[in-house]
């Protein structure tokens, strides 16, 4: 029994503050990804709030023999995809404040021109595209993993993945290639 | 040999087996060697460390949610069970004491149930109790008009939220009633003003098409019922601290 599934045993079984060290070991993780597909740090906030409540309210319905973070990151990805579909808000004046994705060019305008190349490029992805990008890219999900959390055939993940990579590839080629 | 897609290439640069045959191009064939490395060259300018985040940033977030937890029972599939038999016991007991109170040959006279509610001791026991229960449907409520308003129309198992609500509903009733007789009739309204929405969620069946669940999340947010939930939870939790001032914390969550 791996370490979530003790906790989790401890919480289902009384010890409710043993929740605490769920929070503490996915805590990050979760904001990480939170932040990546609602792309602010406000909405990040509320999304990692919103997926413990839910992990704790349906805790008593989690499959042990899966993984706990699989089944977190699914929360946490529909958390933020119902954020998103609310948020009608305009994001460009969030574009300060935002980090910078990192080239290996040190030059400023270049870093500012990937950085709203990127912003830009995420921006045409749909919601599951964006989720199934994130997941693989910045989180290192296997597809299979990627289809547990959407809740998706294997096939229609891969598709996700490549049409992912293939709409931001037009905004950052001519970037790539401008290097 | 043709060479490889786009797609191909992709999946492959993300660890996607390829057959062999597709290997063995990719290792002879300049143009898809050349399609790969810039390819590569264009997922690897895509980093995004994300802001940073302070050290203490777990301690933090348990810290918010704490603060909710402890409103909510342990995450069992019983918790509706005892708060509506609380509940219910509290109603015999309002019951009992109102008997009393108009018994006409009652030699001590409670005149409870007649009292404003301003005028009646603020520790009073039964208070303390309805205040305690009432907070907790109040707070169960919330959360699940929370949930229902961040439902997307592809999600499609309702399941747990029928259950919830289901359960709230027995309880409501109780509470409205509990609520009414301790005379704080802005708490019996809203329970009342929810009531048909955790019975349209209840009776939901196998779940709420797109306009259905459309329909109730807009009822949800032009009545501003979360809201008004959060407002008289807010109240009640502040009223409950008050009485409980040398009581050590809540550990349960």
């Amino acid at each position: 029994m791996d370490d979530d599934a003790v906790t989790i045993d401890r919480v289902l079984g009384g010890d409710s503050d043993a929740f605490r060290f769920l929070v503490e070991r996915h805590g990050r993780a979760v904001f990480r990804l939170a932040y990546r597909l609602t792309r602010s740090q406000q909405d990040a906030d509320d999304v990692v709030q919103e997926t413990f409540l839910r992990a704790y309210r349906h805790l008593p319905s989690f499959d042990a023999r899966s993984s706990f973070s699989t089944w977190l990151f699914r929360i946490a990805t529909n958390s933020a995809c119902d954020l998103m579909r609310r948020s009608m808000r305009h994001r460009t004046e969030e574009l300060d404040e935002m980090s910078e994705p990192v080239v290996s060019d040190g030059d400023p305008a270049m870093r500012i021109g990937f950085r709203a190349a990127l912003e830009r490029g995420m921006e045409r992805l749909t919601g599951s595209e964006r989720t199934a990008f994130v997941l693989r890219h910045f989180e290192g999900m296997s597809i299979d993993e990627i289809s547990a959390v959407l809740g998706t055939e294997t096939s229609a993940t891969k598709q996700a993945v490549f049409r992912a990579v293939r709409k931001l590839r037009q905004v950052l080629d001519p970037l790539v290639r401008a290097t | 040999m043709s060479h490889l897609t786009e797609e191909q290439q992709v999946l492959a640069h993300y660890g996607e087996p390829l057959d062999d045959a597709l290997v063995a191009h990719l290792e002879s064939c300049e143009q898809c060697r050349r399609d790969r490395d810039t390819l590569v060259a264009s997922l690897a300018a895509i980093e995004d460390p994300g802001p940073e985040l302070p050290h203490d940033y777990e301690q933090q977030v348990w810290h918010r949610l704490h603060w909710q937890l402890r409103r909510d029972a342990r995450p069992n599939r019983h918790w509706w069970l005892a708060s509506a038999a609380a509940s219910a016991l509290l109603l015999v007991a309002v019951g009992f004491l109102a008997g009393r109170g108009s018994r006409p040959n009652d030699p001590v006279p409670t005149v409870r149930h007649a009292q404003p509610a301003a005028e009646r001791p603020p520790d009073a026991t039964l208070d303390a109790v309805m205040t305690s229960a009432v907070t907790e449907q109040v707070g169960r409520s919330e959360r699940l008009l929370t949930s229902l308003s961040n439902l997307s129309p592809d999600e499609s198992d309702l399941e747990a939220e029928r259950l919830t609500a289901e359960r709230l509903l027995v309880s409501n009733r109780i509470h409205r009633a509990v609520a009414r007789e301790q005379g704080a009739p802005e708490v019996a309204a809203l329970l009342d003003e929810i009531e048909p929405i955790l019975l349209e969620i209840a009776h939901s069946g196998s779940g709420l098409d797109d306009s259905e669940l459309d329909a109730l999340q807009e009822r949800i947010e032009s009545r501003g019922l979360i809201f008004k939930l959060r407002v008289i939870s807010s109240t009640l939790e502040s009223k409950s601290s008050k009485r409980r001032p040398s009581s050590p914390p809540a550990t349960r969550l």
